[in-house]
């Protein structure tokens, strides 16, 4: 009898592809609540989170054979999709109602204790290491990666609410992921 | 005007962070399609995302997610198991299509070698069956395509068979909880509409006895009494029924009277005579539960000396208030 939690990500979704729902249990109790968490981190909302979720690993199932492991690891895709589908529901959302603040210096405020319901349940340690992560970039350089990744703004409309020219957002976009590369693998490997 | 490879790369960022509209995204997809390096550096941006995305944190979704998405995955599984027969169908006739195409070409070389010394009309013609082949084999391969890609959409819209066929069958569900409470409140209307029909055989019953009783006793009381020239005036509901019988030999009188309600508790009925329209207080009664009553009383006055008779209703501790048998005071039971 398989026992599916000792196989690798790869060899669950070969499993998938052969429309195995074990294996696909399997791969949703391994990356389930951290699709869930991500997009109750950006949604705030518990229902809109589960239907992003229930998206996310549907696409798993019917898709997952479009998977490259050549072009990236398999998480890579993963959280690319998850991050993608919440933020088309984020723009859905705010389509809907408005529900920012106009005051995008309000946005970003990451030392906010404003924990709602669903992010009360967040393991706080590991979004602490993606908080340290993001403080360690210079403010606007934080704030280009606040505004487009957790509140869904394209370059475009960041340039035209912060007053940079675009070519200022791109930068700064870049830097920050490239200090923020150093900083996760700091976390992850304890370096100083 | 189409942007430099340069300009999409500078966008690489805001592709991995999703801050790109659909036409730049587009334009970065492209140009990774066809360039590796391009691809590698986009890879790596990717990927610093993503770790950001896993370490967000953990947040449990509602238990019922799991079972949910199993259900939903088990219900397309159902259905490809279904689409297997048509694809191995397929299949089969795919291979069958090449194994003809391989023995048809095997076949031709052995016809030209026979015909190697045929007039150059016979090539000719022969030629032109070659090409007539080539065109139904080229034909062939396309249908097998053609077959692949039927064979996909039809994949694609079972599963979306199955998914509403899941939800049908959830509605039917509740549809059929629906109908249990409909033919339950079927049932109760129906056994009400029984029940009023019973009582309504019952009152017809009732109110059948009762006439018979007030006929079979005014029949009785016909042989020993006699009907006055007058009777009393009908001051009584819709249904009631009074007559009044004077006995033929004694100082006695009768009124039988029916289809009038039992007077509210304190109330009673009283009997009036009337001479020159003077009332004249003659008895008090009430009804039974049927709305029957059978009264005899004393005359003072042969009944031929009244001209008339009135029923009241009146509470039991006033006298009896002759006046109210007066035209102007009388009463109308409803």
């Amino acid at each position: 009898m398989i026992n599916y939690q000792e196989l690798t990500d790869q060899e669950l979704l070969t499993e998938i592809s052969e429309e195995n729902t074990d294996a696909f249990a399997a791969l949703y109790d391994r990356y389930g609540r951290r699709v869930f968490g991500l997009a109750a981190r950006i949604l705030n909302d518990a229902v809109k989170s589960e239907e992003v979720t229930q998206d996310v690993f549907m696409r798993v199932w019917r898709r997952g054979h479009t998977y490259m492991p050549d072009k990236g690891k398999f998480t890579t895709w993963l959280f690319r999709i998850a991050h993608n589908r919440t933020i088309d529901e984020l723009r859905k959302l705010r389509r809907d109602k408005s529900r920012y603040s106009d005051d995008i210096t309000e946005r970003y405020d990451l030392e906010s204790d404003d924990i709602s319901p669903p992010e009360a349940a967040v393991a706080n340690s590991e979004y602490e290491q993606v908080r340290l992560a993001l403080k360690v970039l210079p403010e606007p350089q934080r704030q280009v990666v606040y505004l487009s990744y957790f509140e869904g703004m394209t370059q475009t409309q960041i340039a035209d609410a912060t007053g940079q020219p675009l070519g200022t957002v791109k930068t700064r976009m870049r830097l920050a992921l490239k200090k923020l590369r150093v900083a996760l693998d700091k976390e992850i490997y304890g370096d100083d | 005007m189409m942007p430099r490879d340069d300009e999409i790369i500078a966008d690489f960022p805001a592709y991995a962070l999703g801050a790109l509209d659909e036409d730049e995204q587009q334009a970065v997809e492209e140009l990774v399609a066809r360039d590796v390096d391009a691809a590698d550096e986009l890879s790596e941006l990717l990927e610093t995302v993503a770790d950001m995305s896993a370490r967000i944190g953990e947040v449990a979704p509602p238990e019922s997610l799991r079972q949910e998405l199993v259900s939903i995955a088990s219900a397309e599984t159902s259905v490809a198991k279904h689409t297997t027969t048509y694809s191995s169908l397929v299949e089969h006739l795919e291979n069958r299509i090449a194994i003809e195409e391989v023995e048809y070409e095997r076949d031709l070389r052995t016809i030209w070698d026979r015909l190697g010394s045929v007039v150059t009309a016979g090539r000719l013609a022969f030629a032109t069956s070659v090409a007539s082949f080539a065109i139904v084999g080229i034909m062939a391969v396309q249908l097998g395509a053609d077959n692949v890609e039927l064979n996909r959409k039809v994949s694609d819209m079972e599963r979306e068979v199955a998914a509403a066929y899941a939800h049908s069958e959830a509605m039917v569900v509740d549809m059929s909880s629906n109908e249990q409470l409909l033919t339950h409140a079927h049932e109760r209307i129906s056994k009400h509409d029984q029940e009023i029909v019973k009582m309504n055989e019952i009152n017809d019953a009732l109110r059948t006895s009762m006439n018979d009783q007030i006929s079979l006793t005014y029949a009785t009381l016909r042989n020993e009494y006699q009907s006055p020239a007058w009777q009393p005036e009908a001051a009584l509901s819709g249904d009631g029924y009074a007559y009044l019988l004077e006995h033929q030999q004694k100082p006695i009188g009768a009124l039988v009277i029916g289809g009038v309600d039992q007077a509210p508790a304190g109330e009673e009925y009283r009997l009036y005579f009337i001479d020159k329209d003077e009332p004249t207080y003659i008895a008090s009664f009430d009804m039974n539960e049927a709305g029957y009553s059978t009264v005899l009383f004393e005359l003072e006055l042969p009944l031929s000396l009244y001209n008339g008779a009135h029923i009241t209703r009146e509470r039991i501790i006033d006298a009896p208030d002759p006046s109210l048998a007066l035209p102007e005071n009388r009463f109308t039971p409803q």
